[in-house]
C-alpha cells in the first residue's frame, strides 16, 4: 500500500542519520574506551540513541511542511447526468459526487510527502455542506484539517479568490506547496491552478505524473507530446495533478474513526468583484445519428463531397 | 439506451430502498466504499485465478490487516478499529461481493479466533494475541467441527487431560477454514478432567504432534483453505486454555458472531450475481430485442432485486440490534438462514439469465453459486438454523 511507501522515506531516513552517527561513534569508542565489555558498549549506544534523535528531531524540523490540498467534489462517472430545466447546472436528483479523481491524485501525493518530512495537509474546499462526507474521506485518508469555504462563488477566479484567502489565514501566508488535480471532471476548466499560483505569486507546475523531493527542491515530471519533461522548482510552488502521479490509497479503518474527530472549520469569504465570466447556458451534445450503408464507392465519395463536406 | 430506441435508467447499484440515504449513516457508508473500492481493485482482478488453481490469494492478507479488517469491531486498544456492527456488517458484505473465500478469512480471523480470545481470554492471551492477530502477524483457525461430528458439536470425540501444569490434547477435526495457513487454533476439546466439558485451547500450529493437511478437491470456496487438524499427545501450557468459558456455548458463541457475518456477506454474493445478470440482460440480444425485454428474464431479476432488499433490511435490523446488545442467537440464526438461501437461488437465477456464459469465468456467478453451496452448510446448516427458529417459536426443540 502507498502508506507503507510513504513510511519507507521516514525509515530510510532515520538509518542514514543513525548510521553515520555510529561510524563517528565507533571511532571515539575505539580510541577513547579501548577495550570495553559488551555491557558498557551497549550503555554507550543507549546514549548515542539520544543524541541521534535530539540531532534528527532538529533536522526533521527543518524539513517539518504543511500542505494545501484543494479538494472538489464532481459527479460519480456512474450518474446519469440530465441538464436542470434552467439550462444553468445539472438536476442534482440521484447524483452521487465523489471526490474529483485528479484532486484525490494531488492529495495522496501531499500525504506522501507529509510520511517522508513529517508536518501537515490541510484540505481546502469550496461548496455547501454537501462536502462534508468526501472532506471525511480526504480525513480518513490522513489529512489533519479541513476549511470548508461557503462562499458563493460563481467562476474559476472566485474559487481562486476564495481559496487563496482561506489558505493564506490558515498557514499565516504560503504553505510549503499546494496540491490540486489538473481539472475537475464537472467542467474541465483547468484553470484554478494556475490563477492560484499567481495570486501566490509561486511557479505553477501543471499535468505532473511524477515527484521526487530532498524536501528543498522538487523535480516533477510532466506528460508532454511524444516525450516527457522534468522541472525542477524549489519550494513553495503550485502542483496541479496529472492520472499516473500515484494511486491514491483506500481509507483504512482507523483512519476513518479518526476522522470522526477531525476538525472541518467552515467559513464564508466575501467576493469583492463582478464574476469575470458568466454561464449562460449548459446543452447535450446533439444525439448521434445512425450509420448510412452506401451501394457504392462512388455515392460514398459523392456523401463525403455533398453532404458530410470532408472532401 | 435499449436497443428499440427506448431509453431506461440503468440500476447499477443494488439499493432499491436508498438505504444510502439515512439508514447507514456516513461512517458507515465510508467504510463500505472503502472495502468496496479495495476490494475492486485488489479481489476481483485475481480471485478467479485463485478458484482456478484452488489457491487462497495470501498476497491480500498484509494489505487486509493494515486495512484494519482484522477484528475491526475490537477496541483499539487490542489495535483493532472499534467499528459498529452495521459497518462491519457492509465490511462483510463486500468482502463476499468479491469472493467467500475471501470473507471467510476474515471471519474466521475475527468472528472465530480473534473473538473468543476477546471474550473468554485471559488479560495476558489478548495481550499478547489479539494485536498479533490484528496485524496478521499471526493468523489463527478454529477447530470445532469432526469427522463424526458436525451439526452435533456436543458429540465431539477430541480430549484434553490434564498432566501437571500441562494439557494433552487428542483427536482430529475437519473442515477447518485456514488451518494449513494458520499459526494458532483454536482447538475445541473435552476436559476429562471436568467431566468432559468442552473447553477451548490456543494451540500453536507447530506444536508436536500438531500437525494441518489441506483438503483438497473441492467444487466450492476454492479460494479459501481447508485442512484437518490432527492432534497426537499435543502437548501445551495450561495458560493456554481460554479460562472465561465452559461447555458448547463458548464455540456456539463464536458462531454467533461468525453467522452475523455471513448474513451480510450473503448479500454481498447477491448483489454481484444480480448486476451480472441485469448488466448481461440489457444487453444480451435475442430475438432482435435485449432479452431484459421479456418478462420471464423480468420475473428472475425482480426476484432478484426483491430479495436482496429485503435481505439487506433483516441484515441492518440485526445490527442495529446488536449495537444496542439486544440481539438474540435466535435471530441471528433466521438472518444466516435467509441470505444465504436467496443469495443462493439468486446465484442460480444469474447463471440461467447469463445462459451458457453463466458457466464463464470471466463472469462472477457460477464461482458464487458453487461457494454459496458451502456457506449454506457451513456456520449451522439451512435445516439446523430451521430447527433453532423453530424451537424459538414453538417452544419445542425438534433437534433430536
Ligand atoms: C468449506 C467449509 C469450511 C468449513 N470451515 C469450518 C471451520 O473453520 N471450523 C469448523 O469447525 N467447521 C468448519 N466447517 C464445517 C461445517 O461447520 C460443518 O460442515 C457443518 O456444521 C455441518 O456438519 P456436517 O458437514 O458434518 O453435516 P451433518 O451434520 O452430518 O449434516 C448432514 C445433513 O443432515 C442434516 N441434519 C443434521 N442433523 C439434523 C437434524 N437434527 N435435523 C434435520 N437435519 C439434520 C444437515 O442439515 C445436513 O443437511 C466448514 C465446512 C465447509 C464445507
Amino acid at each position: 500500500m502507498s502508506n507503507e511507501a510513504g513510511n519507507c522515506g521516514t525509515t530510510r531516513q532515520f538509518f542514514t542519520i543513525h548510521y553515520s552517527l555510529l561510524i563517528i561513534h565507533g571511532f571515539g569508542f575505539l580510541t577513547v574506551f579501548g577495550t570495553t565489555s559488551f555491557l558498557q558498549s551497549s550503555h554507550f549506544f543507549a546514549r548515542l540513541i539520544i543524541l541521534r534523535s535530539v540531532s534528527f528531531s532538529k533536522h526533521k524540523t527543518n524539513y517539518t511542511m504543511n500542505f494545501a490540498v484543494c479538494l472538489n467534489q464532481v459527479p460519480d462517472t456512474s450518474a446519469r447526468i440530465k441538464i436542470a430545466p434552467d439550462s444553468k447546472g445539472i438536476d442534482q436528483a440521484g447524483v452521487t459526487y465523489v471526490i474529483n479523481p485528479y484532486d484525490e491524485f494531488a492529495l495522496e501525493e501531499a500525504l506522501k510527502l507529509k510520511e517522508k518530512f513529517g508536518g501537515t495537509v490541510s484540505v481546502f474546499s469550496v461548496g455547501d455542506d454537501s462536502f462534508q462526507q468526501n472532506i471525511r474521506k480526504a480525513l480518513a485518508m490522513g489529512a489533519d484539517k479541513a476549511v470548508l469555504i461557503k462562499s458563493p462563488v460563481k467562476d474559476a477566479s472566485d474559487v481562486a479568490f476564495v481559496l487563496s484567502e482561506a489558505i493564506k489565514a490558515h498557514f499565516g501566508g504560503t504553505p510549503d506547496a499546494i496540491f490540486l488535480g489538473k481539472e475537475s471532471t464537472d467542467f474541465n476548466d483547468a484553470q484554478v491552478g494556475p490563477m492560484l499560483a499567481e495570486r501566490f505569486d509561486v511557479p505553477c507546475v501543471s499535468v505532473v505524473v511524477g515527484l521526487e523531493t530532498d524536501g528543498k527542491t522538487a523535480k516533477l515530471e510532466r506528460e508532454i507530446e511524444g516525450g516527457k519533461e522534468i522541472i525542477e522548482v524549489a519550494f513553495p510552488f503550485v502542483l496541479t495533478a496529472q492520472k499516473g502521479l500515484n494511486l491514491p490509497r483506500v481509507p483504512n479503518m482507523k483512519g476513518i474513526m479518526a476522522a470522526k474527530t477531525k476538525p472541518i472549520e467552515t467559513k464564508e469569504i466575501a467576493i469583492p468583484s463582478a464574476p469575470k465570466s458568466v454561464l449562460l447556458n449548459l446543452d447535450k451534445p446533439p444525439q448521434k445519428q445512425a450509420g448510412k450503408i452506401v451501394a457504392s464507392a462512388s455515392e460514398l465519395v459523392k456523401l463525403l463531397r455533398a453532404e458530410a463536406k470532408v472532401i | 439506451m435499449l436497443h428499440n430506441g427506448e431509453s431506461v435508467e440503468t440500476l447499477i447499484n443494488a439499493d432499491y430502498y436508498n438505504l444510502d440515504d439515512g439508514v447507514y449513516t456516513d461512517e458507515e457508508k465510508a467504510v463500505r466504499d472503502s472495502v468496496r473500492e479495495w476490494v475492486d481493485r485488489r479481489v476481483i482482478p485475481i480471485i478467479d485465478e485463485h478458484a482456478q488453481k484452488a489457491t487462497f490469494p495470501t498476497e491480500l492478507i498484509k494489505e487486509m490487516a493494515e486495512l484494519g479488517f482484522f477484528g475491526a469491531t475490537l477496541p483499539e486498544k487490542y489495535g483493532c478499529a472499534g467499528l459498529n456492527n452495521i459497518a462491519y456488517g457492509l465490511m462483510m458484505q463486500e468482502l463476499e461481493r468479491g469472493d467467500s473465500g475471501v470473507r471467510s478469512f476474515a471471519s474466521v480471523q475475527s468472528a472465530l479466533v480473534m473473538y473468543p480470545i476477546y471474550a473468554f481470554g485471559s488479560e495476558e492471551q489478548k495481550n499478547y494475541y489479539l494485536p498479533k492477530l490484528a496485524k496478521a502477524e499471526l493468523i489463527g483457525c478454529f477447530g470445532l467441527t469432526e469427522p463424526d461430528s458436525g451439526s452435533d458439536p456436543g458429540s465431539m470425540k477430541t480430549r484434553a487431560t490434564k498432566d501437571g501444569n500441562d494439557y494433552i490434547l487428542n483427536g482430529a477435526k475437519m473442515w477447518i477454514t485456514n488451518g494449513t495457513v494458520a499459526d494458532i487454533s483454536i482447538v475445541w476439546a473435552k476436559n476429562e478432567d471436568e467431566g468432559g466439558t468442552v473447553r477451548g485451547f490456543i494451540v500453536p500450529n507447530d506444536a508436536k504432534g500438531f500437525s494441518a493437511p489441506e483438503m483438497k478437491n473441492k467444487w466450492s470456496l476454492r479460494a479459501s483453505v481447508t485442512s484437518e487438524l490432527i492432534l497426537q499427545d499435543v502437548r501445551v501450557p495450561k495458560e493456554a486454555m481460554l479460562p472465561s468459558v465452559k461447555g458448547l456455548k463458548g464455540p456456539l458463541s463464536c458462531l454467533t458472531q461468525a453467522r452475523y457475518g455471513i448474513a451480510w456477506g450473503g448479500v454481498g454474493a447477491a448483489i454481484a450475481c444480480y448486476e451480472s445478470a441485469l448488466d448481461y440482460a440489457r444487453k444480451r440480444i435475442q430475438f432482435d430485442k435485449p432479452i431484459a425485454r421479456f418478462q420471464l428474464i423480468q420475473e428472475k431479476l425482480v426476484y432478484m432485486i426483491t430479495e436482496i432488499t429485503k435481505a439487506q433490511l433483516l441484515a441492518w435490523r440485526l445490527g442495529r440490534l446488536k449495537d444496542e446488545g439486544k440481539m438474540t442467537f435466535q435471530q441471528v440464526s433466521l438472518a444466516k438462514r435467509n441470505n444465504i438461501e436467496i443469495a443462493l437461488n439468486i446465484a442460480r437465477l444469474a447463471r440461467e439469465v447469463l445462459g451458457a456464459n453463466g458457466i464463464m469465468s470471466e463472469y462472477p456467478v457460477m464461482r458464487h453459486a458453487m461457494n454459496l453451496e458451502s456457506v449454506k452448510t457451513y456456520e449451522g446448516t439451512h435445516e439446523i438454523h430451521t430447527l433453532i427458529v423453530g424451537a424459538d417459536i414453538t417452544g419445542i426443540e425438534a433437534f433430536r
